[in-house]
């Protein structure tokens, strides 16, 4: 497990009043060779617990992983000068375009990559990034990144006070926040394409009965309006839409409800098994508590998994904030077994939400590193919390920023809401909020949805049945058991066909699959549940073939689920930016197929006809990042 | 921990031990407040005195050596340090015209003579002020507090003697147990958004939420979050005052909103194109002969010091604390960087072909720098702070504006509409809206009710009626326009004709000139544009004697300009605090009064008959006791 390079601070070889001498000791480092950029003043005397080099060097914001920090200051440096020599080279005069380091990584191939935020005038551009790729020799090969117009028409002093847009902010959401953020200017790109000043403020909403939403608004800095960009993060696994389109299909069926399969005699599971509710007798990484027995904690990654007591308001609030859970496991119970046999006979039947939730979360951990070799969501190994029994009779489940949190269903609409599908999709927006940290509105929302319901829904259970290719209708549906358990063979979303997810024929909330059908509204935050139909048929086809429904253009072979899923990761671990369109991401997937297989090819020629299939069509692409 | 015993040569034998200043929980409790001094036996460890909410603060003081600044030492001799005031004080505590030492010396006095008074209640003091005034004496301004929240807008003023002991309060009462608890049970955010919803605009500037207990006008004590919310909407700026009860979320019915126009909406009179031929004509300048002068709209030519600069001037008059006028560019003025001074080639300011934008910033300049000289050569006081503030003006800001404002910071005139309202550069209006500026750092009347009618009293008084006498040249009395406000920009073709005026306030069909006939609904925050007739006219029978409308009483003899307007400034300088009413500022005028012309003099007579005569009932003579509770 790599250091946290922000963690535990070293003693530090600074002392108060003497000059800093920014040179690593290290026989590893520079050669004492001074760092090739200016320290902020302020952080040389920053009492005696000096931050680290790439902190000084980049703020404090900067992560790495999987590279040492001398190498993350190295290629970081390279990085950031290829960036700004891009816009000089582009005969732009100025410095107001210019790029903050936010992450350097190496990569599944050892090559090195560093994301870097842009800023104009020294405000952030919300979601624009360029990320420098470097080769072996520590140059920067070739660079992401949309081209920004030179100049943008921006009245940079802004009217409105930070203080007073955050006031606007508030009294726009319709519900007071629990949590609220500072006011702080970006530069956002609006749907009309222009550039406008803003202030971005975020703020958590935690109503007693619906997951918690942490929300983002803009407020125009000049006009002191509330801009239409705003959106919630990621903050369920079913949308409201989605939970009353749900409700239309079930329709007036009479059901029994869920209810649980009864736990067998203690016999028949292993010791360190559990009966699960969704995946039958399943092995668990458990520890001993402190007391006499067991407790759902991974040994090995430290993650655990937790009840939650069907507490109301923070419980099941979001981690980080309240301090309940905040990723420390500290909230709710632990779940406890005495003799390691869990779900058995006799057993609190309260442990078998728990069960499901760990085996997913452990098995997760694994397929990440089994399938791309990554050390957890973050590459350096983030321990996953699990909360269950969150709040009462939840329909739902969500990822809160450090946790996962599942409800127990009303067992009509869905039963416990454990399943792997689902625990797969929660965890991957961790991945995602770890990586290319797409924006959740639009169509980098819609592709935050495909990349959770394809990495996490399809690749984890398709990796849980032993990575065979076996078209199983069901590695490329997503939520079936959870969802109407009383219906068999339906699900929540479906990427082979994306649209029989349409319960109303008047209603336009359904997922489509092409981009000439696409949703154009305001609804789900410009449709990222419904438009994720677009790139998950793109996976389906490029992985298993078939036809997309609506062009009807056949893929005659697929790649199968592990290249489709290499494919789909690297795209988006390396080549994903927060503001990346269906377009760009064709031009994401090309490259990552490229990287993988060569640009001659079958994976690649089947990811050109997959996207094209659904309708994306390569997009020149301009080469300088101001135009 | 020792007794305090000396602090300076001022203050002696307070013998003060864990008492009360500002406290949450007085003497007794889990958080005792502390005046205390730390004293160190072997001398290389500074110690200092500590006045301060509580007992883990003087810790944290104890720790910081470099803050030591005044020397004392306690009873047994040994040495002692004193803090920085503002250390000792709080953030929030200024001082002008005395040393730190003599501030800290004057506020611990303050706190020792009211602490004994409220011992054992939630009220407690946070020293505001510590000022010398034009009689040489020490006054401190202190803030109630209940429970250590603000009370808003309930100050104390202590006066001091020579001997630098209290020597008299002024207050306003309070009850002892306010019965109200002061954990807010609304979030900031909950509070911020109740606000908003009623601003009905887009803010662009806010202040707030804070903390405070309010007193609804029925009596009752609120716990509320206190927030201000500004913007320009609807073609002027604004900015509005709201108080949301911090327990039940409700928005409290104390709503007020800034002056952000001289002029309140009360004139509807129609003018016709006709009365203001003539205007264009003022405008166009006639030939500036002498270098340093300028053209000036509303008073001829007038002599202007201003900056060299290279080859040119600058409009910065470096005799008067750099007071400086700006074009806005019809933008919203402020201390914004859109807004650029004013230069001239020639100093011969608004001379032929300079650009007619120049006209308007003589006017203000003048009236500006004008107004420097007056508060020092009537009032001996420097500047509005009486520490010497910059006075900036913008001019030409918004478009057709026809309205004048001080922005807390800067003064800001508009260029009018074109119709009755001329440019707002004259210095009735000047006077007024600087005037607002010295009322801020004052006595802070809150601009709601009959201390919003104060305020704008004071600026009527001083700002306008003074001022205009100021530019006449000190001298004479009985000359009507004084009394007359704004005349000279509002339609300046009718002689005579005003927007309010002071010997008789009801002929503007709106202002009261009588406190039995004061305006008591919630228009106008409750009258403040209306009921400051009362104390207008006040002000005309103490200077020119005279006969109140609606009482028809009579004073028969004014004291004169200079006397009437030495006692009003030092009312509202001294004697009035954030929520002075009319019958309070009867005290402080009789108050000041006798200050400056003894008890038993014609002066404090003429005061009271005049405040007679305009219905404010009170004693003939100051009381000798404020008490702190009712």
């Amino acid at each position: 497990m790599a250091s946290d390079p922000i963690g535990p601070v070293r003693t530090s070889p600074i002392a108060p009043h003497q000059p800093a001498v920014v040179v690593d000791m290290t026989p590893s480092a520079l050669d004492g060779t001074p760092l090739p950029f200016e320290l902020p003043p302020a952080a040389r005397f920053s009492g005696p617990a000096a931050p680290q080099k790439s902190a000084l060097a980049f703020g404090a914001q900067f992560r790495y992983a999987r590279m040492s920090e001398t190498e993350a200051v190295n290629v970081t440096t390279a990085a950031l000068a290829a960036a700004r020599g891009n816009v000089a080279s582009t005969g732009f005069v100025g410095n107001a375009h210019d790029f903050v380091p936010s992450q350097a990584f190496r990569d599944e191939l050892g090559r090195s990559h560093v994301r870097m935020d842009r800023t104009y005038n020294g405000v952030p551009i919300f979601g624009a990034q360029a990320i420098a790729h470097l080769d072996e020799q520590g140059r920067v090969a070739s660079m992401t990144g949309a081209a920004i117009p030179a100049r943008l028409p921006l009245d940079m002093n802004a009217r409105v006070s930070a203080d007073a847009a955050k006031a606007t902010a508030i009294a726009s959401l319709g519900a007071t926040p629990t949590q609220s953020g500072k006011a702080e200017l970006a530069i956002v790109q609006g749907d009309d394409g222009e550039y406008r000043l803003a202030y971005h403020v975020t703020a958590t909403i935690e109503p007693a009965d619906l997951p918690p939403r942490r929300t983002n608004v803009f407020v125009d800095a000049q006009t002191g309006q509330v801009l239409p960009l705003g959106f919630d993060e990621a903050g369920g696994f079913l949308d409201e839409d989605e939970i009353e389109r749900t409700r239309t299909h079930l329709g007036s069926r009479a059901t029994t409800g869920f209810s649980l399969r009864p736990q067998a005699a203690a016999p028949s599971i292993p010791a360190g098994h559990g009966n699960s509710i969704y995946s039958g007798v399943v092995p668990l990484a458990t520890s001993r508590g402190s007391m006499n027995g067991y407790i759902l904690r991974d040994p090995a990654s430290g993650s655990e998994t937790r009840d939650a007591g069907n507490a109301q308001g923070m419980f099941g609030g979001f981690g980080g904030l309240g301090g309940i859970f905040g990723g420390r496991g500290n909230g709710g119970q632990p779940i406890t077994d005495t003799n390691n046999i869990w779900g058995e006979a006799g057993d609190n039947e309260r442990q078998r939400a728990g069960i499901d939730a760990h085996y997913s979360a452990v098995s997760y951990l694994r397929y990440l590193r089994e399938m791309f070799g990554r050390n957890s969501i973050d590459d350096r190994g983030a321990r996953i919390i699990s909360n269950v029994h969150v709040r009462r009779n939840l329909v739902n489940a969500y990822w809160d920023g450090t946790s996962v949190n599942y409800g127990d269903g009303d067992g009509r609409v869905a039963g416990p809401m454990v399943d792997p599908d689902i625990a797969g999709h929660e965890i991957t927006h961790g991945l995602i909020s770890n990586t290319s940290r797409l924006i959740y509105r639009g169509e980098s929302g819609a592709l935050n949805e495909a990349g959770a319901d394809i990495m996490g829904s399809a690749g984890l259970s398709w990796f849980l049945r032993g990575r065979r290719d076996q078209g199983i209708a069901t590695d490329y549906m997503i939520g079936e058991s959870a969802i109407t358990p009383s219906i068999s063979g339906d699900a929540l979303r479906y990427m082979d066909a994306p649209s029989r997810d349409r319960r109303n024929p008047t209603s336009e909330m359904y997922s489509r699959d092409h981009v000439s059908t696409m949703y154009r509204g305001e609804q789900d935050r410009g449709g990222v549940h419904i438009n994720s139909g677009v790139p998950n048929n793109f996976f389906y086809l490029l992985a298993n073939g078939g036809a997309n429904p609506t062009s009807g253009q056949r893929i005659a072979q697929g790649v199968g689920m592990e290249k489709a899923l290499r494919i789909y990761y690297r795209a988006n671990t390396v080549y994903f930016t927060p503001n990346t369109t269906f377009a760009q991401a064709r031009a994401a997937w090309e490259r990552a197929a490229e990287d993988l297989y060569g640009r001659d090819s079958a994976e690649l020629r089947t990811v050109r006809a997959a996207a094209s299939a659904v309708g994306i069509e390569a997009q020149t692409v301009t080469a300088g990042l101001v135009s | 921990m020792t007794d305090v015993s000396r602090i300076g040569n001022r203050l002696s034998a307070v013998g003060v031990r864990h008492s009360a200043i500002g406290s949450r929980s007085s003497a007794i409790g889990d958080r005792p407040s502390v005046i205390g001094v730390r004293s160190s036996a072997n001398g290389d460890r500074p110690s200092v005195i500590g006045v301060r909410s509580s007992a883990i603060r003087q810790a944290e003081l104890a720790a910081r050596p470099s803050a030591v600044n005044v020397a004392a030492t306690d009873n047994l001799g040994r040495s002692l340090a004193v803090l920085s005031a503002s250390e000792i004080f709080g953030p929030n505590f200024d001082y002008v015209r005395m040393s730190e030492r003599e501030a800290v010396a004057a506020t611990m006095a303050s706190l020792t003579a009211l602490q004994s008074r409220v011992i054992g209640s939630a009220h407690g003091f946070a020293p505001r002020l510590a000022f010398r005034d034009e009689l040489g004496r020490a006054n401190v301004r202190l803030a109630r507090t209940y429970d250590g929240v603000p009370i808003f807008g309930s100050e104390v003023v202590t006066h001091l003697g020579q001997d630098g002991t209290v020597r008299d309060v002024t207050s306003g009462t309070l009850p002892n147990d306010l019965s109200l608890d002061t954990k807010p049970r609304m979030s900031e955010d909950s509070s911020m958004v109740t606000a908003v919803s009623a601003f009905a605009a887009i803010p662009e500037r806010t202040h707030g939420p804070s903390l405070v207990v309010v007193k609804l006008d029925d009596g009752e004590f609120r716990l509320a979050h206190y927030i201000a919310l500004s913007a320009f909407a609807d073609g002027k700026p604004r900015r509005t005052h709201y108080f949301v009860d911090a327990h039940s979320g409700e928005l409290l019915p104390l709503t007020f909103s800034d002056r952000t126009w001289a002029r309140h909406e009360q004139a509807t009179r129609q003018v016709s194109e006709a009365r203001n031929q003539g205007i264009a004509a003022t405008r166009t300048g006639r030939d500036v002969p002498a270098e340093g002068t300028g053209n000036s709209i509303f008073s001829g030519n007038v002599p202007l010091t201003t900056t060299r600069d290279g080859d040119g001037y600058v409009l910065r008059d470096p005799t008067h604390n750099d007071a400086e006028t700006r074009d806005a560019h019809n933008g919203a003025g402020g201390s914004g960087s859109r807004n650029t001074v004013f230069t001239d080639n020639d100093n011969r300011w608004a001379g032929p072909g300079d650009d007619a934008r120049v006209r308007d910033a003589v006017d203000a300049q003048y009236a500006a720098v004008q107004y420097l000289k007056y508060l020092r050569e009537i009032f001996g006081r420097n500047s509005l702070d009486d520490r010497g503030k910059r006075l900036l003006s913008n001019v030409h800001v918004y478009n057709n504006y026809a309205n004048a404002f001080w922005d807390g910071e800067t003064m800001n005139y508009g260029d009018g509409d074109g119709g009755e309202n001329l440019s707002q550069t004259d210095s009735d209006t000047g006077g007024h809206e600087a005037t607002h500026g010295l009322t801020d750092a004052t006595s802070r009347l809150i601009y709601r009710g009959e201390s919003g009618a104060l305020n704008e009293a004071g600026s009527d008084v001083i700002g306008a009626a003074g001022f205009n006498w100021f530019l006449r040249g000190a001298r004479g009395a009985g000359v009507l326009r004084d009394y007359l406000l704004f005349e000279d920009s509002y339609t300046p073709n009718i002689p005579d004709d005003a927007i309010r005026y002071m010997n008789d306030p009801t002929k503007d069909k709106s202002s009261r000139d009588n406190y039995r006939t004061r305006y008591t609904g919630s228009a106008d925050n409750g009258g403040v544009h209306w009921n400051s007739g009362i104390a207008n006219n006040f002000f005309y029978l103490l200077a020119e004697g005279g006969v109140n409308r609606t009482s028809q009483a009579r004073v028969v003899q004014g004291l004169g300009m200079e006397k009437a307007l030495r006692i009003y400034y030092r009312a509202h300088n001294v004697y009035f605090t954030p929520d002075t009413t009319f019958q309070a500022a009867r005290i402080g005028w009789l108050k000041a009064a006798t200050d400056l012309f003894g008890v038993d003099s014609v002066e404090v007579r003429t005061v009271a008959e005049a405040a007679d005569a305009v219905g404010i009932p009170g004693p003939a003579r100051p009381p000798t006791d404020a008490p702190l509770f009712a």
